[in-house]
């Protein structure tokens, strides 16, 4: 599965290699996990004394051996634990109504997952069909752009329309991202409003068996427009030069199937669909690229509008951007409030990649390719070490002054991390006034 | 009207209160299965079940406040349980509200107000309480969201003003089509704001306008509600709302979804506060009452165990039961053995059909191996056994109860494949909801459904019917299994010969090639099934004209009922269960040939006439017997079950198709007249409620068949 992945790193001189992983993972927890702003992040500043001690964290071992249901007291119980289980890999879970820890102690009804930060999950794999680069697990830059485009899009809507300030987007390690909403409104949010923001930014609907799976309405909703301006911005380069989705007999094909054939009820009369099929077929068969065909087609619908021909299906060509770009959430993820997410800052097994934090104000220069592996990370350290200019090895005894992320690659992401928990903080700097305040009253 | 917002004070004897609780919990479900459609919902207040032991339901009495608290005490410690409460109540709720004049509609408001004002007072000698000040904190979050909506009490007024006005102008279409009106009401209003923005937000205009409402009286009335988000979103989930920056811009004609949502928020901390009390609540008579309760409640769930079809099958002996298949899990297979993976939820869903099917553990590990172990043929795909089977194993024994949790999985229900939303590429699904028509098509023609038949159900779907459509299509799939041989049997005979394994595959063969009598007769069976609208009163499935009857309900009116549906003797129950080995399925022998042909003709000609008369006893003698039978049934069509002794068409009527009773479904496994051979074997279940029923329904057709020849020799 990771052979696309494997030559990628080859290229990089820093292979990295699976069976690697047990000698390079005490390496990388002892000296660069973010424990201190990782902590942070979830005790959410203790403003709630329990948050942090009653959350799941999940723990996979070697070949797959998970372990459910591991809390921890602090930082420092954390820490240990982590180092001495070496985990492949950290899933995050709800903060429960008791430690998990116990919860075979609690009577069954009792232990319940109570919060959770709201949690988006984007996988490249669920846009196989759309893709003409690669498919499955592997990714390249051709396709890329998708989780460029979707991060974009979804952030906007958790922004401007919901009104989420603290979204901390990671990559997943592979071939797809998260995204954390952690403000405490939306922590405290029930799965039924999990599921309908989720589907509220579900437009490309349908499994395998339905080949066009967008249908627009008019009039376009807001959201929808926003998107549609979002997704606008990467038709030349993605759509037309990267994907090519025009270019060659296949794929214009493939992008024709989105005008379904006739309704078998209206076998009599053509339907708007198989009309504006074969005018758009036409269009095509004049030649030139990607750009020049749909650039026609754009000229075709809009006379086909102006005739006042496409009445039942006012969007066909946005259907066919929206069903190509627009973000193909897994819905189910997003959905319960006990589902299990990826860790930030945790290695992905297959690819030794960091996931790590993105900065969505740079999302665009964002490249999955560059982001660090274990062995490029530990391979740092040791070289760090040989530099003699570096004045501050001599005195391991003394407060670090540099900390160990700091020798290497994975410093900016560190920094994109502490970027996020300091604007969390600000949330219960507020809180923490306002309780002391409360006290102060009486 | 009533938000139940603290508990009734006083005594109420404890049968009282067991009795409105069972009572609740019957209304609920009913509310439950009809969801928030008003037209329905008042469909409720004209069943006489529902009418005649309803004090505990007139709103605001002690009876139904005390019920409802107590309610909460009974479901807030099953995760079930606790939504299905939330869910009945919030939508009795918005029936309720939906209901209202606008003096109610008023008094309801200062309720709030004044409730809220409370809460606020309290709020202000925090200290002193000892209180639970995290839930009065949200409860009082909560009613703000409805008093803000009218700081002054005007504003309330003009709202509840133009939300009468909306409704009660358009109140005929309302009652025939509320959502779609609602839609293209919001649609409209949509429109109105597209045009009149920048290009900007839409959101922000409307934010605008609101003001300006405010400001300026009512210069258009008062349309929209500013709402925070978490109070529209059904509305969110269809994007039929403007959301910004968390609000939420609702027209006033969702008033009531918007209220009801608030109420649910409110019932959901309740539930919460329950589950703290419920722990320390120690009466054991209280607890015995949580058990009956439950035991009411789950009576009829989709957690009914129904056990396994067959008491072993091995991996090979699935390609032969594939016929059986619902069309959903007949794709999965074919997808599995042709592209020789299966996504990650279609797997589940594959494997817990196998394990209700019959395959044990070890045969399951065996059946994925075999593919799994195959490349993929889907591009993309790069698990393989060889490294991957060490997770597929613990998943399936996981499925199995034997890993992790231990929890016995049972295989998916109807409702929960429809309900799921698709990831893009994944192959499961319900046919008839999740496939274009050409997909759809593609299947069917896979299946050996002929274009008429395809057609059909076809538009079946574009109206919006899976589930009908499924049952149209077993129905379908019955009589090219049944119709199959007239001419055809000297092709099926050496089949049957061959050892039993073989057989079912001559049945298959057949309905891939229907002869053409097959092919009329079926359409004919269909095209009646579609023209007919009205329902069978008992399974609430659709009659057609050779299985209707008129009978006296106990009510007096007189329903109309599938002859299957009526209540059949009760008689010989040796098909309680069908737990058969496959063998015993096989119909050897040459002596079966020629029942199975008596079989075929009779069946034949039923299907073919209008309607089952004594005419037709000259033709099969086994008619008449059967003919006598039907009018034993009808005669018995007022009496109670010998068997649980509750009034037949009482306790099976209604909750979408479920059976409340199952000595009624044992009691309708007794033989019946021939034409409801096919119709019994779908309504004996009611409705299709799991992919298994469906194979189960051809299944025990197939058996039936066998029966009734043995019983022909004899």
């Amino acid at each position: 599965m990771a052979e696309g992945e494997v030559k990628q790193s080859t290229a990089e001189n820093t292979a990295y290699d699976r069976n690697d992983l047990p000698e390079l993972l005490p390496i990388y927890y002892k000296r660069l996990f973010p424990y201190g702003p990782y902590y942070k992040w979830l005790s959410y500043g203790g403003v709630q004394k329990s948050y942090f001690h009653n959350r799941e964290f999940s723990f996979t071992l070697k070949d797959d051996i998970y372990i459910r249901y591991q809390s921890f007291a602090d930082q420092s119980e954390m820490e240990k634990e982590i180092q001495r289980v070496m985990p492949y890999k950290i899933d995050i879970g709800a903060v429960f109504s008791h430690k998990p820890k116990d919860h075979k102690t609690v009577k069954p009804g009792a232990f319940q997952a109570q919060e959770k930060e709201l949690v988006f999950d984007i996988d490249m794999t669920d846009y196989d069909d759309v893709r003409n680069c690669c498919s499955g697990a592997n990714i390249c830059e051709k396709c890329w752009p998708l989780m460029v485009i979707a991060i974009k899009i979804v952030d906007r809507a958790l922004r401007d329309d919901f009104g989420f300030e603290h979204r901390l987007w990671v990559y997943s390690g592979r071939r797809g991202v998260h995204c954390w909403v952690c403000d405490e409104s939306t922590r405290q949010l029930s799965q039924t409003a999990r599921t309908a923001i989720a589907e509220y930014l579900s437009v490309v609907k349908g499994g395998e068996s339905q080949t066009k799976k967008v249908s627009l309405r008019e009039p376009m909703h807001p959201s929808l427009k926003a998107a549609f301006e979002i997704m606008t911005k990467h038709l030349k380069h993605y759509l037309f030069e990267q994907q090519d989705i025009l270019g060659t007999e296949d794929r214009l094909k493939k992008v024709l199937r989105l005008f379904p054939e006739a309704d078998i009820l209206l076998r009599i009369r053509k339907n708007t669909w198989q009309i504006l099929r074969e005018i758009l077929q036409e269009d095509a068969e004049k030649g030139g690229d990607s750009e020049d065909i749909w650039k026609r087609w754009l000229g075709t619908v809009r006379s086909e509008k102006e005739r006042d021909n496409m009445k039942k299906s006012p969007f066909p060509l946005h259907e066919v951007v929206f069903q190509y770009c627009y973000p193909r959430l897994d819905v189910n993820v997003s959905k319960g409030v006990n589902h299990l997410l990826k860790s930030p800052f945790c290695i992905h097994p297959k690819t030794g990649r960091v996931c790590v934090p993105i900065d969505v104000e740079d999302v665009d220069n964002f490249d999955p390719f560059a982001v660090p592996t274990i062995s490029t990370l530990c391979k740092e350290i040791d070289e760090y070490k040989e530099q003699p200019g570096k004045e501050n090895e001599p005195q391991p005894g003394t407060k670090r002054k540099v900390q160990d992320y700091q020798k290497t690659s994975l410093k900016k992401s560190v920094d994109t991390f502490n970027k996020f928990v300091k604007g969390l903080s600000v949330m219960w700097r507020g809180k923490m006034i306002e309780n002391s305040d409360q006290k102060g009253d009486f | 009207m009533t938000f139940y917002i603290s508990p009734p004070k006083g005594n109420v004897s404890l049968q009282r209160l067991q009795s409105s609780c069972c009572q609740r919990v019957a209304f609920l479900k009913e509310v439950f299965a009809r969801g928030r459609d008003l037209s329905k919902l008042s469909e409720l207040t004209f069943l006489c079940n529902t009418v005649e032991r309803s004090d505990c339901l007139i709103e605001g009495s002690r009876i139904d406040q005390a019920s409802h608290f107590t309610l909460r005490l009974a479901c807030c410690q099953d995760a079930v349980m606790s939504h299905f409460l939330l869910e009945a109540e919030t939508t009795l709720f918005w029936y309720r509200f939906s209901c209202m004049a606008k003096k109610q509609l008023l008094h309801l408001f200062h309720k709030i107000r004044k409730y809220e004002k409370k809460l606020r007072d309290q709020q202000a000698e925090i200290g002193k309480s000892n209180r639970d000040l995290q839930t009065e904190k949200r409860f009082q979050v909560l009613l703000e969201v409805v008093t803000s909506l009218s700081r002054n009490g005007s504003k309330w007024e003009k709202m509840i003003q133009s939300y009468l006005h909306c409704t009660d102008s358009h109140l005929p279409e309302v009652r025939v089509n509320p959502a779609d009106y609602r839609t293209d009401l919001t649609t409209q209003y949509c429109t109105l704001h597209c045009h009149a923005r920048g290009t900007e937000t839409t959101s922000l205009d409307l934010e605008k306008r609101t003001q300006r409402d405010t400001h300026h009286g009512a210069s258009e009335e008062m349309t929209f509600l500013k709402v925070p988000f978490q109070y529209a979103l059904q509305l969110i989930s269809l994007r039929r709302v403007c959301v910004h920056k968390g609000f939420a811009y609702v027209h006033c004609i969702y008033l009531p979804d918007v209220v009801a949502n608030i109420f649910e928020e409110c019932l959901r901390i309740g539930i919460e506060l329950a589950r703290k009390v419920v722990l320390s609540l120690s009466d054991p008579r209280m607890q015995e009452m949580f058990r009956l309760l439950r035991l009411q409640f789950f009576e009829d769930g989709c957690r009914g165990d129904e056990g396994v079809v067959f008491d072993t099958i091995s991996p090979h002996e699935v390609d032969r039961l594939v016929d059986f298949f619902p069309p959903c899990m007949a794709h999965l297979h074919r997808t599995l053995r042709h592209k020789h993976r299966l996504k990650h939820f279609s797997r589940l869903q594959y494997t817990l059909f196998l394990k209700d099917l019959g395959l044990p553990v070890q045969e399951a590990v065996d059946f994925w191996q075999q593919e799994y172990s195959k490349p993929a043929c889907r591009d993309g795909c790069t698990h393989h056994w060889a490294r991957d089977g060490r997770r597929y194993t613990y998943n399936i024994r996981h499925l199995y109860g034997l890993e992790g949790s231990r929890i016995n999985y049972r295989s998916h229900c109807c409702q929960g494949i429809l309900e799921r939303i698709l990831q893009p590429g994944e192959e499961g699904g319900c046919p008839f909801r999740h496939f274009d028509q050409k997909h759809l098509q593609q299947l069917l023609a896979a299946e050996g459904a002929d274009t008429a038949a395809q057609n059909r159900l076809v538009s079946m779907v574009t109206n919006q019917k899976p589930q009908e459509a499924c049952q149209v299509y077993l129905l379908y799939k019955m009589q090219t299994t049944l119709l199959k041989g007239t001419g055809d049997l000297q092709r099926c005979a050496p089949l049957t010969r061959c050892p039993p394994s073989h057989v079912d595959l001559g049945i298959m063969e057949s309905s891939r090639h229907p002869s053409s009598t097959g092919d009329t007769l079926s359409d004919a069976i269909i095209s009646t099934r579609l023209i007919t609208t009205s329902s069978c009163s008992n399974c609430g499935n659709l009659l057609d004209k050779n299985s209707s009857n008129g009978i006296v309900s106990p009510t007096g009116s007189v329903d109309l009922i599938h002859d299957a549906c009526l209540p059949p003797p009760a008689k010989q129950s040796r098909l309680r269960d069908v737990h058969t080995n496959i063998s015993d399925l096989q119909l050897t022998g040459e002596t079966d040939h020629k029942c199975e042909e008596l079989i075929d003709k009779r069946a034949s000609f039923e299907y073919g006439s209008e309607k089952h008369g004594v005419g037709k006893d000259k033709e099969t003698p086994v008619l008449t017997y059967h003919h006598e039978q039907g009018n034993a049934t009808k005669d018995a069509g007022i009496e109670t079950c010998q068997e649980c002794g509750r009034v037949m068409s009482d306790c099976d009527a209604g909750l979408s198709g479920q059976e409340q009773c199952n000595v009624h479904a044992v009691c309708s496994d007794a033989p019946r007249t021939d034409s409801n051979f096919t119709s019994g074997c779908i309504l004996r279940s009611g409705r299709i409620r799991k992919p298994l029923d469906f194979t189960r329904a051809l299944l025990r057709l197939l058996e039936r068949r066998k029966d009734q020849s043995t019983c022909e020799m004899v």
